[in-house]
């Protein structure tokens, strides 16, 4: 059954995270998002990225207080992701803009995305998708630690003998899912701390 | 002592607060000289923010799910196969019922003009290989029907020599030639009047009626007054060449076609 959410609706279903309303949005919003990202040479896949990274930011902006949604959700999400399409395109071909060209889009200007926003997006979907990649026993193993489940309830629900074996195997799949992160060619560029 | 070793078990330790003091200065010591080892440690500590916020990874894994479900959803949806199935036969069978609307038309056009051959129309039917299928069940009564165009329409065929000298006279007109004209197009339930005005002397006149061979199919008497009547039913359909004669020498000449 195909639900109508007014645009209230929408950020309190990202603020909770429900499952009809993401599919809501992905359904309503995703061939936009495709189509905006398409016409500047973007792939399905990187489509798919800004789509998911403009969700996210709108989901810290929205946790933060004094969040105001002026415009459509709509017009909001398609801000955002272009923005954001905007900036990995500058990141990645070393475009130089003119601001003569660029078109004066007041409406825009409310759903700037900044530098961190962005990057913390792009961190955030990195991380969580070698999450995802890791073997079954680890991801599980996060899981329930994200979860803050006690370690020794941990050890119960995956049969290992005590609380320090789980330990042991939470640093062993820490690590491996920062040598994975690390050795990931799109990780590179946040590694330019210094 | 492995540096990479207890590094990596360190890091995480690290940030978890616990190392002992000892163990940590030395890692703080190392990451001074160090900066991959320091982007290791920043890296650490993002993924344990990571896993302190629950809210927010749920909600990334969420969205990464819909955008791959509703892929594949797209992608297996038997419905969607069905559909395209369906959409495929459908068209197949319209094209099919056109191509048989398109071979009754020309088939009505064959029996109707009669004016081609046989040969003309197979190697134009059969030079569209994927049209042969659809021909091949009223090939038998199409092959029938053509034969008998054919059959008829080699009865009109003219003999070029004939026609040049259909409608002219030839001799002296000692005679002229009333009826028929020089092109004559009938029925066979009509009939053929020969008439004729002397110009001079009355000569006898024969009347020969040649089919579209050559070959000779009626020859009249010799004839000293008009008119010289024949039935057409006495000839079959097709085309014929009347010959005014006096005694060898040919007077005027015309055709007759009956249909």
């Amino acid at each position: 059954m195909n639900l109508w959410y007014s645009k209230e609706m929408l950020v309190q279903g990202l603020l909770q995270g429900e499952k009809s309303c993401i599919e809501y949005i992905y359904r309503e919003y995703f061939p936009m998002v495709r189509s905006a990202v398409g016409f500047q040479n973007g792939s399905l896949a990187d489509a798919e990225d800004v789509f998911h990274d403009g969700l996210i930011i709108i989901y810290d902006r929205i946790r933060k207080d004094g969040f105001k949604l002026e415009s459509s959700f709509k017009t909001y999400l398609f801000a955002v992701c272009r923005n954001l399409w905007r900036r990995r395109l500058e990141r990645k071909y070393r475009l130089m803009y003119k601001m003569e060209n660029c078109i004066s889009e007041p409406s825009f200007d409310y759903s700037h995305v900044n530098n961190f926003e962005e990057e913390e997006a792009e961190k955030y979907r990195l991380y969580m998708k070698h999450l995802a990649e890791l073997p079954d026993f680890c991801r599980h193993l996060l899981k329930l630690y994200i979860q803050k489940i006690p370690l020794g309830e941990i050890a119960g629900i995956m049969s290992y003998k005590d609380a320090e074996y789980v330990k042991a195997r939470k640093y062993y799949c820490k690590n491996l899912l920062r040598k994975r992160i690390m050795s990931d060619p799109e990780c590179k560029q946040f590694m330019n701390y210094e | 002592m492995n540096d990479i070793f207890f590094r990596s078990e360190w890091i995480g330790k690290f940030t978890d607060n616990e190392l002992d003091q000892e163990q940590e200065i030395n890692l703080l010591l190392m990451a001074s000289e160090n900066p991959l080892l320091r982007n290791e440690l920043r890296m650490d500590r993002e993924i344990s923010e990571i896993f302190t916020d629950r809210k927010k990874a749920e909600l990334s894994e969420m969205i990464c799910n819909t955008i791959r479900n509703r892929k594949k959803r797209i992608s297996n949806s038997p419905w969607l196969k069905i559909a395209a199935m369906v959409t495929i036969l459908v068209a197949s069978s319209s094209l099919i019922q056109v191509m048989r609307n398109h071979f009754s038309k020309t088939e009505d056009k064959i029996t109707q003009e009669g004016m081609f051959t046989a040969e003309k129309e197979t190697r134009r039917l059969f030079s569209l290989p994927n049209l042969k299928q659809a021909y091949e069940k009223t090939f038998n009564v199409r092959h029938k029907q053509l034969a008998r165009v054919q059959s008829t329409t080699g009865n009109y065929m003219p003999i070029p020599e004939y026609e040049l000298l259909t409608g002219a006279n030839i001799r002296d007109q000692m005679l002229f030639l009333i009826s028929p004209y020089g092109r004559l197009q009938c029925c066979q339930d009509s009939v053929i009047t020969f008439n004729w005005h002397f110009l001079s002397e009355c000569k006898p006149v024969i009347i020969e009626i040649c089919d579209n061979q050559g070959k000779c199919v009626l020859k009249s008497e010799p004839l000293t007054k008009p008119p010289f009547i024949i039935q057409a039913n006495f000839l079959q359909k097709g085309l014929y060449y009347y010959k005014v004669l006096n005694k060898d020498d040919l007077i005027t000449m015309g055709s007759i076609c009956i249909k």
